[in-house]
């Protein structure tokens, strides 16, 4: 047992050299960054729009892998599993702490550092235009007086709509008269909504804009801290006396025991990026809000994401 | 007259070379397992951003009906499907090339894929707002009977022994729940494996179920067989003749029309499509027990359906902005990168786009169909290379594509189960086809089910109070008649 | 194809080569008893919902149950004889493809530690032999190219990242 000490010893001190004589010299080769959801998906789209010209910045080009899979476990655990040399980071979402505590995954939300924050989505919820109410207050006394009646619809079970639309439902405390019909996406929710078959659906904006502005639909309020700049009217579900804040982020993760120097470089080069122009330009394109957060900063949000799904996920019942 | 005059200047010199351009490229993609055409299209986008959006609008569209299409020619060829949506044409189009009409069944796929996008793209034009507005009313419920009377469908498939096509579909329908439960999130039978969670990856199965147990079946006739060089067989009489196309006038038509409408359907996408115009082409026909053997019908009917998808799945994007399957969802974020807002405003704000895009869905037809000539007697010759060669090359294509799917080698090794179990299956004499269809249909029909009950407030009568619902488990009972009926006629008269 | 078969039956619409089927429709009752247990293991059920998780496997373990047993009833009456000990003959028999797939679990599983060129460099030609081409050099040209093609085309073209080289440390 001595001798395996003092070999272990030995090993770790050579690699603590080697790592960092080699973090001098970071990036040598291509870094990949992993994308725990379906090609062509929106996550991927918004990593996307980080990697064409990465390499002005990085010295190294900037590749995607995406990785999809249990609700982006697989592609953390992958993350996770990697050498910790800085050459495999995450890009990920809402779901990176909320995972963990649905079902059993490979990795720990604390296993992971944020780099740095690239957008902070807020939810909407809506409804058919001609539904019997118009804000959420006139929803609470609907649903109340007609038990079973209202159902929502979201993208999948524990995915960040689900969880974000659930947040609204359990503020306004209706969560014991309505259902929730997990749908295959987005689009078939709407056509339900549409059809009558769902009362209403948790979304993001951008997919329900145009039902909204052709008058189909009409949006009961905002889940996230403040009002969306399409709708300046409608109100939040906070302002509405219901605080329901969860957003959905997303951004850029590495694993906590990447050396401290690699870190520093990758946090200062994603803010150079992140303030490019260019950058600018494609995200606007692409419709995503742009909310910066540094490496401490997303760190902390991360692990706030933990403490608040840890309450919610217990809340509808997920929790493992 | 002005309407007529805003499509022509549509088709100028240069879009059409995109046009020509993104259905080449979709046809390569289509072609290869393991990339889908999503995938293919998602990595057309960025490239397509820096394109005005006339160019990107015809590039996109190109390459959705060359993917449509491409699929066919590796599941024609060597029993891969290329994409999902090609799993029905390599029932007969596989069985077709073994019997030395690989042109045939190429020449069939192409033209029936065509002619199943251009009957889309006509329904799309004139009925786009109607079929919207019906697509609305399907809900759950209305989901459940069409995947019910599609499930009934496989009593259609069979072949000769009912109950061996239905073990195959008790395995099927348990293989498909495999994974997250679609209602509850929790996991179902992954036994702990991590990368079961999102269930068996549907194109693991498909290529580990023909291609894979195919391998293993040719492997059966020992290295000295499979070393000699094919014969070359008369290549001018392995072509499509006019009349032969012709004859499947009925069939094309139907099943185009088959893919349209369930490409409306947001959700249900073209390996659906496709099974159930082949299923229901089987039920037409006067010679049943011909399917699966190798006869043109097959590949027409799973090809036109799959190309019928492309027109469908744009009337719901159009219409209402809601995208009706994983490609016209990537096209939606491509429209709007270009400033199109896909909605119902749409045609009364933009309706040069629209016509647009009716222009380059008509053309890509047209496109994809002079591409597929040319390139046909190259893809021939993939037959004619002999098997001690082929073989291999194709198990690594096999392992790159599952591969491909999800970056994770642990669909190859599912794709190995699967091919053991088709070959296994293979051996004993059953049907792959019950097996399939119940694995790509079983958890739609569950999944709408369950839906159903739960908005209902678990009643479940709901199935019969909602007309549609209604109507079609009557048309349930009836096909299932139909079939007990039939099999009875037959044994009768045997 | 060298199988146990019975005397050909001349009926219309029945099977040319009459196996004996019963072994395998015995394998998949089997299978299907034993997934009861492991249904209601891996299965949560969970309450608050109109239909359990549970539901729609049970259905399709006992569609296998009952289907598989009254194939195997009947393939009885068709005089098929029920030999167990065919299980172990037709694994013999068919070793040539259990070979295939252990050399192909191998491969895919050392993807993992040599990466996708070398182990496909390497089991390409393997597999040329195996399936009987017999020319070794031009062998291990078609396969350097084809592997070289189809690596080129996936990563650069698709931009599939596979597996890479990854023993011998950082």
């Amino acid at each position: 047992m001595k001798m395996m000490k003092k070999v272990s010893f030995a090993l770790t001190c050579a690699l603590a050299l080697g790592a960092s004589a080699f973090a001098a010299d970071y990036p040598r080769k291509p870094i990949t960054m992993v994308v725990p959801y379906a090609a062509g998906g929106g996550t991927h789209l918004a990593a996307e729009i980080l990697t064409p010209g990465a390499e002005k910045f990085l010295g190294q080009p900037l590749e995607i892998v995406c990785k999809p899979g249990a609700g982006g476990a697989i592609g953390a655990t992958y993350v996770a599993k990697a050498p910790k040399d800085g050459y495999t980071i995450l890009y990920s979402t809402l779901s990176l702490p909320t995972a963990p505590l649905i079902g059993k995954v490979g990795y720990k939300t604390e296993e992971f550092v944020g780099i740095a924050q690239c957008s902070d989505v807020a939810s909407v919820l809506a409804v058919r235009a001609d539904a019997p109410f118009n804000n959420a207050k006139e929803l609470v006394e609907w649903a109340k007086a007609n038990p079973g009646k209202f159902s929502w619809s979201h993208p999948g079970v524990g995915s960040s709509l689900h969880i974000q639309g659930a947040n609204a439902i359990y503020q306004m405390g209706i969560a014991s008269v309505t259902k929730d019909i997990p749908a295959k996406g987005t689009a078939p929710g709407i056509a339900n909504v549409l059809g009558g078959h769902v009362t209403a659906i948790s979304s993001f904006f951008p997919a329900l804009s145009e039902n909204v502005k052709a008058g189909q639909m009409k949006v009961i309020g905002v889940v996230g801290n403040k009002r969306l700049e399409e709708l300046p009217d409608v109100p939040t579900f906070e302002e509405q006396g219901y605080p329901a804040l969860i957003t959905s982020w997303r951004g850029v993760f590495c694993h906590k025991d990447v050396p401290m120097e690699i870190r520093k470089f990758l946090e200062e080069k994603f803010a150079e990026i992140i303030a490019s122009p260019e950058y600018q330009e494609r995200a606007k394109k692409l419709g995503e809000p742009q909310v910066y957060a540094n490496s401490e900063e997303f760190t902390k949000v991360l692990m706030k994401g933990h403490e608040d799904m840890t309450e919610l996920v217990k809340a509808i019942g997920l929790a493992k | 007259m002005e309407a007529l005059q805003a499509v022509l200047s549509n088709i100028t010199f240069q879009n059409v070379l995109f046009l020509v351009g993104g259905a080449f490229a979709g046809i390569i993609g289509g072609a290869l397992p393991g990339i889908s055409p999503s995938m293919t299209i998602a990595l057309l986008l960025p490239m397509s951003l820096y394109l005005p959006p006339s160019y990107a609008i015809m590039t996109l569209i190109g390459a959705y009906q060359g993917a449509m299409y491409g699929g066919s020619i590796s599941a024609i060829l060597i029993n891969t499907p290329g994409t999902a949506s090609a799993a029905a044409t390599a029932f007969d189009g596989y069985q077709m090339a073994n019997n030395g009409k690989a042109g045939k069944a190429l020449g069939m796929a192409l033209t029936a894929s065509c002619t199943g996008g251009l009957i889309s793209s006509v329904i799309l034009i004139l009925l786009a707002k109607t079929l919207a507005n019906l697509s609305i009313q399907f809900g759950p419920a209305e989901y459940f009977g069409i995947m019910v009377l599609a499930l009934t469908l496989i009593a259609g498939v069979c072949g000769d022994s009912m109950l061996k096509g239905l073990v195959a579909a008790a395995l099927g329908l348990l293989a498909a729940t495999v994974g997250q439960d679609p209602v509850s999130g929790t996991d179902r039978l992954t036994f702990g494996i991590f990368d079961l969670f999102d269930g068996f990856t549907m194109l693991s199965v498909f290529i580990g179920v023909f291609a894979l147990s195919e391998l293993m079946m040719q492997l059966r006739a020992g290295g000295k067989v499979l070393n000699e060089p094919t014969q070359l067989l008369n290549v001018s009489s392995d072509r499509i003749t006019f009349r032969e196309y012709w004859s499947q006038k009925w069939n094309i038509l139907i099943s185009g029309i088959i893919g349209t409408f369930v490409g409306v359907l947001p959700g249900v996408g073209g390996s659906t499509a496709s099974f159930l115009a082949y299923a229901e082409a089987k039920r037409r026909s006067k010679y049943p027990e011909k399917f699966g053997t190798g006869i043109i019908d097959g590949v027409a009917a799973a090809e036109s359906a799959n190309n019928g998808v492309c027109g469908g799945a744009l009337v719901p994007m159009l219409a209402l902005g809601i995208p009706g399957d994983v490609v016209t969802a990537i096209l939606v974020g491509a429209f709007i990168a270009h400033g199109l807002k896909p909605g119902p405003l749409l045609f009364s704000q933009h309706i040069n786009d629209v016509y647009m895009i009716y222009v380059s869905l008509i053309l890509s037809c047209v496109a994809v169909l002079i591409l597929g000539m040319i390139f046909l007697p190259l893809f021939v010759r993939i037959v004619k290379i002999r098997k001690s060669i082929l073989f291999p090359c194709v198990f690594i294509l096999c392992i790159v594509g599952t591969y491909s799917v999800r970056s994770n080698l642990f669909d190859c090794f599912m794709m190995f189960a699967f091919g053991l179990l088709g070959y296994v299956l293979r051996c004993y004499k059953f049907q792959l086809a019950p097996f399939i269809i119940a694995f790509v249909l079983g958890p739609e029909a569950e999944l709408n089910f369950r839906l159903a009950l739960r908005i209902s407030g678990n009643n479940y009568m709901t199935f019969l109070e909602k007309p549609i619902c209604a109507t079609l488990l009557a048309l349930t009972l009836v096909s299932v008649y139909f079939f007990a009926f039939r099999s009875r006629k037959q044994k009768k008269s045997a | 194809m060298r199988f146990h078969s019975v005397p050909l039956n001349f009926k219309k619409g029945s099977d040319h080569l009459k196996k004996n089927d019963t072994t395998l429709y015995l394998c998949i009752f089997l299978f299907c008893a034993a997934m009861i247990p492991a249904t209601y293991q891996f299965v949560e059920g969970s309450e608050g919902y109109e239909v359990s998780p549970l539901f729609w496997p049970l259905m399709a373990v006992y569609l296998g149950l009952v289907f598989s047993a009254i194939a195997f009833v009947t393939g009885l009456k068709e005089g098929q004889k029920f030999a167990p000990a065919e299980i172990f003959t037709g694994i013999w028999a068919n070793r040539t493809q259990l070979v295939f797939l252990a050399i192909a679990i191998i491969y895919v599983l050392a993807m993992d530690y040599v990466g996708f060129l070398v182990a496909s460099l390497v089991m390409l030609p393997v597999l040329l032999l195996f399936f009987g081409y017999r020319k070794y050099v031009t062998g291990l040209v078609i396969s350097t190219a084809f592997v070289a093609v189809v690596f080129l085309l996936f990563s650069k073209v698709f931009k599939i990242h596979f597996p890479t080289w990854m023993l011998g440390g950082f």
